[in-house]
């Protein structure tokens, strides 16, 4: 392996890493927001948030990269304060890297904080549990493994991508290339026994991944069982006898 | 921020939704239990929510009030007509739900532990602590127990002890009991009544079942479609109109326990100068103190002189004081009194009109009334 590939990976590794943690911090509140709101236009977030599954990583990159450019809205403004625009930096892989993996970081979130039960929070309210201390006793708790799901998705995925940081970065080695476009690179230059070294390396990593997280999913299908134990008897109460 | 419980709450709720309306403006005094009967749908757990800060819909709607007083005489406003409230964490009332809402991750201990830990130091009530509570409710050997290897009337008793926990000033029950067996419930009935008597908490209790009701509380309030009924105290409830239509002709009568003889399974018991009999209850009675013995209108047969011929032993002397509609056109309903020293007790008995007109009873007879059916409780 060559030092450029070896640099790949460890600018692959720091972009994962710094974009899930900023993510989860903007994901929490974001995804909590979303599973307690009664809104009609709660379908309409949601889509936004969605949107970067389905949308072509390039489209993502085009309009990311003309914003953060030193002529968009947020690159011109650096400018102005003299701070160097976020077309082709690190920076400006951390934010479209974010803006690509939010709905891997918001959904499995969402989906765990919809799942714990108003009656539980209900009850801690009425003992002088404040929203902030309900949240940290009580929802994070038990939804460790939506956040576990997560970091996971969106670590996983941040190294995955593509088209966003190919159109953002412009794969400048030792800067912005990552191991994706390190092996689009190889490719090119027709060398694909080094391209076959990172490409392998990145299908164990990602199956090991996928394992990982569905493992985790099916013990915390076993958690919930239990937290609505006492939802299952009430409907059936008239024929169980409970001790 | 108070220690002492509660004495009386004022309610002044207006709440209307697409085929719901609640309407009350009342003043509830808070004393021993008070149960909340009434249909299912009548508004019950609305009520008990509203109570509890928990109606995100009403605490933000204007023109409704809640004020509560303390036993010191102190005068909080939880709710006002502005539309201001103060938040659930802050009110004090602890709320047991229909399902146990055991927090799923903690063991028995740490969900105790999560209410007491959070009851500020100078308003711990020190047998509340869990540890004692625990051993006190029968639950500390399932301490490391997670909610989920719990029975249901287990799980029920953790969350009652888990409330006990949070050092209420009130406490409000939503049907506790409707997930439970006979026996589970009728254990439940009275470990509730004795922790009540022994920690002074003023309880709110909703159900929809006539017999927890009646065992249960020392004051009703009937419900209706939203709206309060009637209220009092159980025994004069149960002798109203409403009452006697509403609850079936249930009765109560309070008797000092004379004789409790476990080995010849006998319990006696005084009403007025009468003594009565009954089989021995499974419960502990002590001799002296007061029991209630529950009946319902239709299980008493009258007789206008004492009669030894009867398989019913028991033969208590009252006046009638009038006759009323009890609803069936072939019946009629008795009042009947059962005087002695402190005035006496109040008794509604529901006859045929033949039966009526075949004795000849009259207003100020005295009749001798056999109780065929009773129930016992403290």
């Amino acid at each position: 392996m060559n030092p450029a590939d070896l640099d790949a990976i460890f600018i692959t590794l720091k972009l994962a890493l710094i974009s899930t943690v900023i993510l989860m911090l903007i994901a929490m509140p974001l995804a909590w927001w979303l599973s307690q709101m009664q809104s009609r236009f709660r379908p309409f977030l949601e889509a936004t948030v969605a949107l970067p599954l389905v949308l072509p990583p390039t489209v993502l990159g085009f309009y990311l990269l003309v914003a953060l450019g030193p002529q968009g809205v947020v690159g011109s403004t650096l400018e102005k304060l003299g701070i160097q625009h976020l077309a082709f930096s690190f920076t400006g892989l951390v934010i479209g890297s974010m803006v690509y993996s939010l709905p891997f970081a918001v959904q499995p979130l969402q989906n765990a904080f919809s799942q714990v039960p108003r009656d539980l929070l209900d009850a801690a309210a009425t003992m002088r549990a404040k929203p902030l201390d309900r949240f940290f006793s009580l929802v994070l708790p038990l939804t460790k493994h939506g956040f576990i799901t997560a970091c996971v998705l969106s670590f996983a995925h941040t190294i995955g991508e593509f088209g966003v940081v190919l159109m953002i970065g412009g794969n400048i080695p030792g800067e912005t290339q990552v191991i994706s476009t390190a092996i689009y690179d190889h490719v090119e230059s027709l060398n694909y026994s080094g391209a076959n070294k990172l490409s392998l390396g990145l299908l164990v990593f990602s199956l090991m991944v996928l394992a990982m997280v569905y493992s985790l999913n099916r013990g915390a299908g076993n958690m919930f069982a239990s937290a609505g134990r006492g939802q299952i008897k009430s409907t059936s109460s008239a024929e169980e006898n409970v001790e | 921020m108070t220690i002492a419980p509660l004495q009386s709450m004022s309610l002044q709720i207006d709440l209307r939704r697409k085929g719901f309306t609640l309407s009350v403006n009342t003043e509830l005094p808070l004393q021993g239990i008070t149960s909340l009967f009434g249909p299912s749908g009548c508004g019950k757990t609305t009520l008990l929510r509203t109570i509890a800060g928990l109606n995100d819909t009403l605490t933000a709607s204007h023109g409704n009030q809640i004020t509560v007083v303390d036993k010191n005489g102190s005068e909080y406003c939880w709710q006002n007509e502005q539309g201001e409230s103060i938040p659930s964490w802050q009110r004090q009332v602890g709320l047991v739900f229909q399902k146990p809402a055991l927090f799923p991750h903690l063991n028995v201990q740490n969900n105790l532990d999560y209410a007491w830990s959070r009851v500020p130091k100078q308003q711990r009530i020190k047998q509340l602590e869990p540890t004692k509570l625990m051993t006190r409710m029968g639950i500390s050997v399932f301490r490391d127990r997670l909610p989920s290897e719990l029975s249901g009337g287990q799980q029920q008793r953790v969350a009652l002890a888990r409330t006990l926990a949070s050092c209420p000033q009130l406490m409000l029950l939503d049907e506790p009991l409707a997930n439970l067996d006979g026996g589970a419930k009728n254990y439940f009935i009275l470990l509730l009544k004795q922790l009540q008597q022994e920690t002074k908490i003023p309880m709110i209790y909703m159900s929809h079942q006539l017999d927890e009701v009646v065992q249960l509380s020392d004051r009703l309030i009937l419900m209706d479609s939203g709206q309060l009924v009637t209220q009092g105290a159980i025994a004069d409830v149960l002798q109203s109109n409403e009452g006697y239509t509403r609850c079936q002709g249930e009765n109560i009568l309070f008797a000092q326990v004379l004789e409790n003889n476990r080995e010849a399974g006998l319990f006696a018991v005084q009403v007025a100068n009468t003594t009565l009999w009954f089989p021995a209850p499974a419960q502990e009675f002590a001799v002296g103190a007061i029991c209630r013995i529950h009946f319902r209108a239709k299980d008493i047969s009258l007789a206008t002189e004492l009669n030894a011929q009867s398989s019913i032993s028991n033969s208590i002397a009252a006046v009638i004081e009038s006759f009323s509609d009890s609803g069936h056109k072939a019946e009629v309903r008795v009042r009947l009194r059962i005087e002695n020293a402190n005035g006496g007790q109040a008794v509604s008995a529901t006859i045929t009109k033949a039966s009526q007109q075949r004795l000849e009873l009259a207003v100020g007879a005295t009749v001798y009334m056999q109780v065929k059916a009773v129930a016992l409780s403290i």
